[in-house]
């Protein structure tokens, strides 16, 4: 199994000693493996973004009980890094934007600190220009932008295709995408689960949240789980997705209260 | 409220020191009495002195450093270790050395250019503005004045563009003195220069070094300075005193790590319209170094332009300040003048104090000045690490993106490029020259 | 539309409006300053003797002090000696309610154009808006309306020499806890010399039910006014407090120093607005107003928030930084400034903010515009302490400067000691812009009211900040203070 999920509980860990920690986790079971796309849906406020911010290791977050295994090993110890490095990667709802970095380098860094983290040699640098050239061209995206700074004055849809082209060039195991469709308007989305779609294969795992359908029909999922207050609620198929825009959140977090 | 503040030892041992100083050639005696009478009056800055107000002095100049009248020679292979370890070898420059407050003839390096006049002090006859304490002076100016030993003296000659770049290498070594240096700068009419200074060494000592530099008409000034001495013993006094006349340019960029406390004073007047001054510095401090700037852009003539970027990141116990000030002078139409100051917080009990000043006597103007304070972005570092990268290395590429846009306009590529990568191998403690 | 007002008043209103004088018969202390004019302050106010001898330390301390020199004014020295410390109107005893008021001083009052819209409550007026005035005459509180009514919430709202009569245990906790007698020159002067001046407690729980305003004149010749101000908010209550001033035309300088104290305590939220209107003086600089006064708000409990709101229009000199000590954690000071100047005049005004709680959070937006030959500094202090984690600063200082011999000046001073906090601070200062002056004056706006509204646009974000009853006249007072600074 990719990544398994169990029991798990989660609270945000308020700053300085103000205030309650607020839990959003409430006991989340999950299991992914290889070659598999999995969805979750839920209304805003459900914890989906957090759950995807504590596998990534974000700091403010605290693991109260449970535990997760990624590769059969506990992904709770590790830094966020080190998360990085064994193939867990978090396409993220607002890329962070960097101003001083310059895309390119922040990129070979990335590549290189990863592969060092594994014991692997770094690559050099034609190489990896070869690289970079090669993925970026895949996804439409001129080597001009690699030379700005990271994310500094991209558009919404900009950020987000630079997102999938960090995934092409750090091949990552497990891609957890964190809204990928937010703020994108249709075609801009096209691209992105193109590029998304173009990663899939039997080696690697996709964990897509999202709050609306639509980005299923684009990126299509093998299992949907829908999750409210902390919790999945229910599971199943492509289909559920379907339903339940049909029928809306309402109907299945009252059944499952 | 008014409590006398005792002399410092420094104060004193530089008053006893002076008799044996104006004894000195007939050139230097005048100005070196009339510049010790002015220090009599003034004394050295007090915690009340508003423009040292962050400065701590008191508590830095400790001891007595007294002047150091006879140089100190200095080991062979220190000197070599310190003229090739410096950030400033990825320049391709004449290299005028001084040790202890002389000039080392047989460790400098000039290479000829026409129209390029490069001396040192010694007993050439001195230009009166090598004296001159304009734009603006202070306690620490007055010393270096009554006390320099030497100094480089440049002059361009009027249309001559020079391509060799000059590389000053003050070193200074040893404990319990003070060494003074002071160079004069003068770029003529229609010429341009490229003038490197490094402050190199280490000790327990006071190192004072001022830099005169008069930027005549259409002329070009780059100067680009970096304080690497060792330790955090030294104490040093940088000035810079610039006078930049019509449609000239002058560009000084500066990177300060070493010694235990440097205080820049950076002064700069505009003697005619239309010219444009950038002076950009980064500081990177750790421990418990002490950086203090005072800065003073004097917008004295109409449409000039000029560009302030202060960067200061501070890790442990470390202090960083900023005293800047815009002037526009009554009249001074079409001023554009811009100021940042701006502080990075690494360290728990590192501390930041800046005070960015405008004073502006003249409506036709467009100045701005920003200053923030701060830690690394939570953000921008869990990015970076969720993306593998560690988080010792995320924060130091943080900071070196911080202090970037410091050394962005330098032309020469190769010092650039220099004092970048230092900037990001700071943080990992691979800093020390 | 309020912009019409503002230039239809501009071209009503040629001169200082309220440089008139009112013929009041009047009790004077004699001329000068020693220990007897104190001990003759405190026996015509009938203060216990604690009181006594807290003016005479301070008396004390300031004869041992010097005058502050750091501010970016200039004047000729003050002669202490030469200045009335005491001038009452004579009254057989303190009026009940306005009937008993001294008709002549009503009149004045109705001069000035206070908003006392509580007259036409009096009279019967459905629908007025409720404010309670206390008025302060030279040096002592001649009015204080809908007294009853605070009582009933349980405020106290009286002239604190009332106050020390009444409440002494509350005055004597408080009077003196943010600003001490000894904190400067001008804050030890008026410790020890103080007339009067406004009384504001406002209890636990209690959400003051209408907005508290005093309205200070200066009338006597070569008469100090100094007024003291003390306001408490208990835990988890609300007060907004407006104060306004005005003082006759006079060729000599008049001296106002006052100091003003707030305390919040837990939850306790403060809104101090002031329009500071005093006589600015000539376009030579003759006769004006010396305002040199202190403001400071502790917000002493957790949650607390002060914003203070000031237009200074007046005033030959102006010197004062109304301040937070943000102490309680989560607490919130706020400070929204106008300040303009034309002529002679000289400003010397911003903020401290110090932050020594977590989480505390300030935001200082000031906007100086400089007219004439007049100077104009914004001073500011922004203080984040080690333990401060959390905290939060925004400053935005912009300056506006009109015709090419005033002066403008920005001095933020800005102190970080913790790794936990953030600090921005942005100042730009520009000339008006001449393209938007254009664009009004083709439209037919004659140019001295097209710099009003201009003006009013660029100070709009600090208007909008003051209680609904004084929006209209401040924009009236910018067009009035720029008068005569084009062409």
């Amino acid at each position: 199994m990719l990544l398994e999920v169990k029991d798990l509980r989660a609270v945000v860990r308020p700053e300085e000693d103000e205030g309650e920690a607020k839990e959003i986790i409430k006991g989340l079971s999950l299991s992914l493996d290889r070659g598999e796309v999995h969805a979750i849906m839920g209304p805003n406020g459900s914890g989906k973004s957090t759950l995807s911010h504590v596998l990534a290791g974000k700091p403010g977050y605290e693991v109260t009980d449970g535990e997760v295994l990624f590769d059969g090993e506990n992904l709770l110890e590790l830094e966020p890094e080190e998360r990085a490095a064994k193939g867990l990667f978090l396409a993220m709802q607002y890329p962070v934007e960097i101003p001083g970095v310059p895309y390119m380098q922040f990129l070979k860094v990335a590549l290189n600190s990863q592969r060092k983290l594994r014991g692997e040699d770094e690559l050099s640098t034609p190489d990896f220009m070869r690289l970079v050239r090669e993925k970026a061209q895949a996804l439409g995206i001129s080597m001009d932008m690699l030379k700005r700074p990271v994310n500094v004055g991209f558009s919404g849809g900009e950020k987000k295709r630079m997102e999938v082209l960090q995934m092409a060039v750090l091949e990552p195991k497990l891609c957890v995408l964190d809204e990928i469709d937010s703020g994108l308007d249709i075609d801009a989305l096209k691209v992105v689960a193109e590029g998304v779609n173009a990663l899939r294969g039997p080696r690697r795992g996709f964990l897509v949240i999202t709050h609306y359908q639509r980005l299923l029909d684009y990126i299509e999922p093998d299992h949907v789980h829908i999750m409210a207050n902390g919790r999945i609620i229910r599971s199943g198929g492509p289909e559920l997705a379907h339903e339940l825009e049909r029928e809306g959140y309402a109907a299945f977090v009252e059944d499952a209260a | 409220m008014t409590r006398p503040i005792r002399k410092l030892p420094a104060e004193e041992a530089w008053r006893e020191a002076f008799a044996a100083f104006h004894a000195a050639p007939e050139w230097l005696r005048a100005a070196r009495e009339e510049a010790f009478a002015r220090f009599e009056k003034t004394g050295l800055p007090t915690p009340r002195t508003e423009n040292w107000r962050w400065s701590e002095i008191h508590r830095h100049l400790n001891a007595p450093y007294p002047p150091l009248a006879q140089p100190e020679t200095v080991d062979e292979a220190v000197l070599k270790q310190l003229m090739e370890g410096h950030l400033l070898t990825a320049a391709d420059a004449s290299v005028l050395v001084f040790v202890n407050g002389r000039v080392s003839l047989e460790h400098s390096r000039l290479m000829e250019e026409d129209g390029v006049e490069i001396v040192p002090l010694a007993d050439v006859p001195l230009p009166p503005e090598w004296a001159d304490l304009s734009p603006a002076n202070d306690a620490i100016d007055l010393l270096n004045l009554a006390y320099a030993t030497d100094g480089a003296l440049v002059r361009v000659r009027a249309g001559v563009e020079a391509s060799i770049p000059l590389l000053v290498l003050n070193i200074s070594t040893g404990d319990g003195h003070s060494v003074a240096l002071r160079h004069f700068v003068r770029v003529e009419e229609g010429a341009s220069f490229t003038f490197y200074e490094a402050q190199l060494g280490g000790g327990d000592h006071v190192a004072n070094v001022s830099t005169r530099a008069i930027v005549h008409e259409n002329a070009a000034l780059t100067r680009v300075q970096v304080n690497q001495k060792k330790d955090e013993g030294t104490i040093h006094f940088g000035r810079l005193g610039a006078e930049v006349h019509a449609h000239s340019r002058l560009h000084d960029t500066a990177l300060l790590t070493g010694g235990r406390y440097h205080r820049q004073n950076t002064y700069v007047d505009f003697a005619g319209e239309h010219a444009e001054i950038v002076t950009n510095s980064a500081y990177l401090l750790r421990s418990r170094q002490h950086a203090d700037t005072r800065l003073r852009v004097n917008h004295a003539k109409a449409h000039c332009t000029s560009r302030e970027i202060f960067k200061c990141v501070m890790d442990d116990h470390a202090r960083g300040a900023f005293q800047g000030l815009i002037h526009v002078a009554p009249g001074a139409s079409g001023t554009d003048g811009r100021m940042g100051a701006h502080g990075l917080l690494l360290g728990e009990a590192a501390e930041f104090d800046s005070k960015p000043e405008l004073e502006i006597f003249h409506d036709d103007v467009a100045c701005a000045h920003g200053s923030t304070v701060g830690a690394l972005d939570e953000e921008q570092l869990f990015y970076l690490r969720a993306r593998g990268v560690t988080a010792r290395r995320a924060r130091a590429m943080l900071v070196a993106a911080y202090v970037g846009e410091v050394f962005d306009d330098i032309a020469d590529e190769r010092v650039r490029q220099a004092l970048t990568d230092y900037a990001e191998r700071w943080l990992a403690g691979e800093g020390a020259a | 539309m309020a912009d019409q007002d503002t230039i239809r008043q501009v071209e009503e209103l040629k001169k200082y409006k309220y440089g008139f004088e009112t013929e009041i018969e009047t009790e004077k202390a004699p001329k000068g300053l020693n220990e007897d004019i104190i001990r003759f302050i405190s026996a015509k106010k009938g203060e216990p003797e604690w009181m006594l001898e807290w003016r005479l330390e301070a008396y004390r301390q300031w004869l041992k002090m010097e005058e502050p020199r750091w501010a970016k004014v200039r004047y000729e020295p003050i002669d202490y000696q030469d200045l009335y410390y005491y001038a009452a109107p004579k009254q057989q005893k303190k009026p009940k309610s306005l009937d008993e008021v001294d008709p002549r001083l009503l009149e004045t009052y109705e001069k000035l154009g206070i908003p006392l819209k509580e007259q036409m409550v009096l009279a019967g007026v459905e629908g007025a808006p409720k404010v309670a005035v206390d008025a302060v005459f030279d040096s002592v509180s001649v009015a204080t309306t809908f007294r009853e009514e605070l009582e009933k919430a349980g405020v106290i709202f009286c002239p604190i020499s009332e106050a020390i009569q009444k409440y002494p245990d509350l005055v004597r906790k408080y009077l003196g806890s943010v600003v001490p007698p000894g904190d400067n020159f001008f804050a030890a002067l008026n410790s020890a010399v103080f007339t009067d001046g406004s009384f504001v407690y406002v209890p636990k729980g209690v959400r003051c039910p209408m907005e508290l305003s005093t309205y200070f004149r200066i009338n006597e010749k070569k008469t100090g006014q100094f007024e003291r101000t003390l306001i408490i908010v208990d835990e988890g209550g609300y007060v907004s407090y407006l104060e306004g001033c005005t003082a006759p035309a006079r060729s000599e300088h008049q001296l106002h120093a006052a100091v003003v104290e707030l305390i919040a305590e837990k939850d306790a939220e403060i809104k101090y607005s002031t329009v500071q209107n005093w006589y600015p003086g000539d376009e030579e600089g003759r006769g004006g107003v010396y305002n040199f006064v202190t403001k400071r708000a502790d917000c002493r409990g957790d949650n607390s928030k002060v914003s203070w709101t000031q237009v200074e229009t007046g005033s030959a000199i102006t010197w004062k930084y109304p301040s937070c000590l943000l102490r309680g954690d989560n607490s919130v000071g706020e400070f929204y400034s106008i300040a303009i100047s034309n002529n002679a005049q000289q400003v010397d005004s911003g903020t401290k903010m110090v932050h020594l709680g977590k989480n505390t959070k300030s935001r200082i937006i000031s906007k100086g515009i400089s007219a004439g030959k007049s100077q104009n500094t914004y001073r500011g202090l922004v203080s984040i302490h080690r333990k401060a984690h959390g905290a939060r600063n925004f400053t935005q200082c912009d300056s506006l400067l009109i015709g090419g011999e005033c002066g403008a000046h920005t001095v933020p001073y800005i102190q970080a000691k913790t790794p936990h906090a953030k600090v921005e601070h942005e100042a730009t200062t520009s000339k008006i812009a001449e393209d938007q002056l254009f664009y009004l004056r083709a439209r037919g706006i004659p140019e001295e009211e097209a710099v009003a509204l201009i003006v009013n646009g660029f100070v709009r974000e600090v208007i909008q900040k003051l209680p609904m009853e004084f929006m209209a006249e401040t924009q009236r007072l910018i067009g009035i203070s720029l008068e005569g600074s084009v062409g």
